[in-house]
């Protein structure tokens, strides 16, 4: 077995090594020092690129021809032009679960506001300032689907869930957060701004930490009081951090998934379609009544709304300055 | 060493207000964790009891 692997790699140091000569003597032979580093640069940058671009770019445009077809996975493929497309946008399911991931995305500037409020206040104390910190990181470490299932227990009706008997204890009336149409959608949002909320601390602590304190002891010194400070030096100067907390932020509210799958009623996006999102209407789709062609011109469209709003808003946000 | 403590105590003094908040907040964001961990040493028929210390634990 050693004998073997030493073999092999005498074996893939020698073609590696005559390959080496043979691009140093043949294709870099008129070549000065400045071209040669270029050339080995880019042969080096060729694998990853190779890689990437077979691993990824590769499935993306099968996935754009499979939307032209129709296909039910094991059987044979079938062009059937544009008429996915077209029973896509007759899909009353497919307009509801778009509309409800305009609802998700809602939850980005609350949870914005919210991780900013509870990042600045934790950049103002020391003491126990890193045990603070690991608190509120704790359910980013989290998996997304035991967050789920706890928060699917806690919002249970009444004689399991945490929520009910708090709202019994403080004598107002219970509800069914889950499998009511108007609530299930506000508490899977819930959840999962709680989980994200740790994430955007860290970020935005990071981006406070990146303030100079002279700016803070200026402001001081001219009188300026804490909300000036706020609105005239920290929140101009995190804008940067703001601009890349929108962007990933947005793209995790709009490919919203697993929390749904695992907290919607019957885990179907029910009840009635209500929490449905783009990602589990075309999951289900695609494997649970397999249809392939369906489902990938749906993730066309999602693709292409994701991508109108990552380019609107890094256009719109970090333009002027 | 005591300067340190002192330090931490003053920067407790000046912000408690600030600490309780944090702390009460704290508390949310880990009761979900400790429940988990409640719950895994519970034996079936407690696993939806309130409590966070197991009657007979496993």
């Amino acid at each position: 077995m050693c004998f073997f692997s030493l073999l092999i790699f005498l074996g893939v140091r020698y073609v590696l090594n005559s390959l080496k000569s043979t691009i140093k003597n043949w294709w870099l032979k008129d070549l000065n020092i400045k071209q040669r580093k270029m050339v080995w640069a880019y042969i080096f940058l060729l694998v990853p690129l190779i890689f990437y671009l077979s691993i990824r770019i590769y499935p993306v445009f099968k996935a754009f021809r499979l939307s032209l077809m129709e296909w039910d996975l094991v059987g044979s493929q079938e062009f059937v032009g544009l008429d996915n497309f077209r029973e896509l946008f007759d899909d009353a399911i497919f307009w509801r679960s778009l509309a409800n991931t305009g609802k998700y995305l809602l939850g980005l500037p609350i949870s914005l506001v919210i991780g900013f409020i509870f990042a600045y206040l934790l950049s103002k104390i020391e003491f126990a300032f890193g045990f603070f910190r690991l608190i509120y990181f704790l359910p980013y470490l989290t998996s997304l689907v035991a967050v789920a299932w706890i928060f699917r227990w806690i919002l249970q009706p009444l004689p399991l869930g945490l929520a009910n008997r708090f709202l019994s204890f403080m004598g107002l009336s219970s509800y069914h957060f889950l499998e009511d149409t108007t609530l299930a959608l506000p508490s899977i949002l819930a959840a999962t701004i709680w989980q994200g909320l740790g994430f955007q601390i860290i970020i935005y602590l990071a981006g406070l930490k990146g303030i100079p304190k002279q700016l803070y002891e200026a402001a001081e010194v001219d009188g300026a009081n804490e909300f000036q400070r706020l609105f005239k030096i920290t929140l101009p100067l995190l804008k940067p951090t703001f601009v890349f907390l929108i962007v990933i932020g947005s793209i995790r509210y709009l490919r919203m998934f697993a929390q749904v799958l695992n907290m919607s009623y019957q885990g179907r996006g029910g009840p009635a379609y209500s929490t449905m999102t783009l990602v589990l209407f075309l999951y289900r789709r695609a494997f649970e009544h397999f249809e392939m062609g369906y489902a990938a011109a749906a993730t066309l469209i999602l693709f292409l709304i994701i991508m109108t709003v990552s380019l609107i808003q890094l256009k719109v946000l970090s333009g002027d300055d | 060493m005591t300067k340190a403590i002192k330090d931490a105590y003053e920067s407790f003094k000046k912000h408690y207000v600030l600490y309780l908040v944090l702390l009460f907040f704290g508390i949310i964001m880990v009761f979900p964790f400790l429940w988990m961990l409640a719950t895994s040493l519970k034996p079936q028929p407690e696993i939806y009891s309130l409590s966070l210390m197991p009657d007979n634990p496993r």
